[in-house]
């Protein structure tokens, strides 16, 4: 009688132990699980964005993700290009790029008649000021540049200097 | 009565003293341009505008409009004209701007650029006592 009684503990004990196997199993498989979605909830946010700007950070106290996420999310980000805020430049519009290759026109067509008469007056230089206003740096060089070899090529005297 | 005159003698030679005295030595103002190697250089002094015994109509300028180029320019006794600019980008804008309103009789300003350039590569203003004003 007591032998069958401790056979029967035995069996019992042998079952819990496989029973609570088992469940130790299923949860390691429900937060692999958990996990995984998580990875893939970032890669779908990562892949929508266009760019990942260079102060962009994942904190723990914001996101209390598992160890292995955070790197996996650490790595999918150093594969991203990286562009920084600081130096992205504002569109510039069609029509502000047509109005400003037209100023430039105008700028370089006052510069030309100065050219052509060898020298360089106060009236050029009122001419000159209403086309300035949309010039970028480049082609304020580039008048520059014409207008000072002129004058140092001895092609243009100076009555007065020009507003650029 | 015979030491009026005398007096009077004394007193214009004294004046005339004084004032040889106050003119004391000076050097007139020029402009002088010329080139060596790569660079063209440009030597000039404000007051050569009262340089009255200097050939042709000689002349030095630092002109700047608000936030846009400082030029520096002038025109020798040959007629020969150096001129140069300086954006508001870089790094000697600033002096630029100071020269340009520092710039006085006495000042004499030595300036330089490369010859296929025409940004100036650098330049002074000096503040002399001796010059003519």
């Amino acid at each position: 009688m007591d032998e069958r009684r401790f056979r029967l503990v035995f069996i019992g004990i042998v079952l819990l132990q496989l029973i609570g196997t088992a469940l130790l199993a299923l949860q390691q498989h429900r937060q692999q699980e958990q996990l995984q979605q998580q990875l893939d909830f970032f890669a779908a946010t990562l892949a929508r964005s266009p760019t990942v700007t260079a102060s962009s950070t994942i904190t723990s106290a914001a996101y209390p993700l598992p160890q292995q996420l955070r790197e996996l999310i650490r790595a999918e980000l150093k594969q991203r290009p990286v562009e920084n805020s600081s130096t992205a430049k504002p569109a510039v519009t069609a029509a502000a790029k047509r109005e400003q290759e037209l100023q430039f026109a105008n700028s370089d067509a006052v510069l030309s008649g100065a050219l052509a008469s060898g020298r360089w007056t106060l009236h050029d230089t009122e001419a000159l000021i209403p086309h300035l206003s949309q010039l970028s740096t480049a082609q304020r060089v580039q008048l520059l540049e014409r207008f000072h070899a002129a004058v140092n090529r001895q092609e243009l005297e100076l009555e007065d200097i020009p507003p650029l | 009565m015979q030491a009026m005159p005398r007096i009077g003698l004394v007193a214009v030679a004294g004046m005339l003293s004084g004032a040889a005295i106050a003119a004391g030595h000076h050097l007139t103002g020029s402009v002088s341009i010329f080139e060596s190697g790569t660079r063209q250089y440009m030597q000039a002094t404000m007051n050569v505008r009262y340089n009255t015994t200097i050939a042709g109509s000689p002349y030095v300028l630092v002109n700047g409009y608000a936030n846009s180029s400082i030029t520096i320019a002038g025109r020798d006794s040959e007629n020969e004209y150096f001129s140069c600019y300086v954006l508001p980008t870089s790094p000697l804008y600033a002096t630029a701007v100071a020269m340009q309103t520092g710039a006085s009789d006495g000042s004499r300003l030595y300036v330089y650029k490369q010859t296929s350039s025409g940004e100036c590569e650098n330049f002074s203003l000096g503040q002399y006592s001796y010059f003519q004003s």
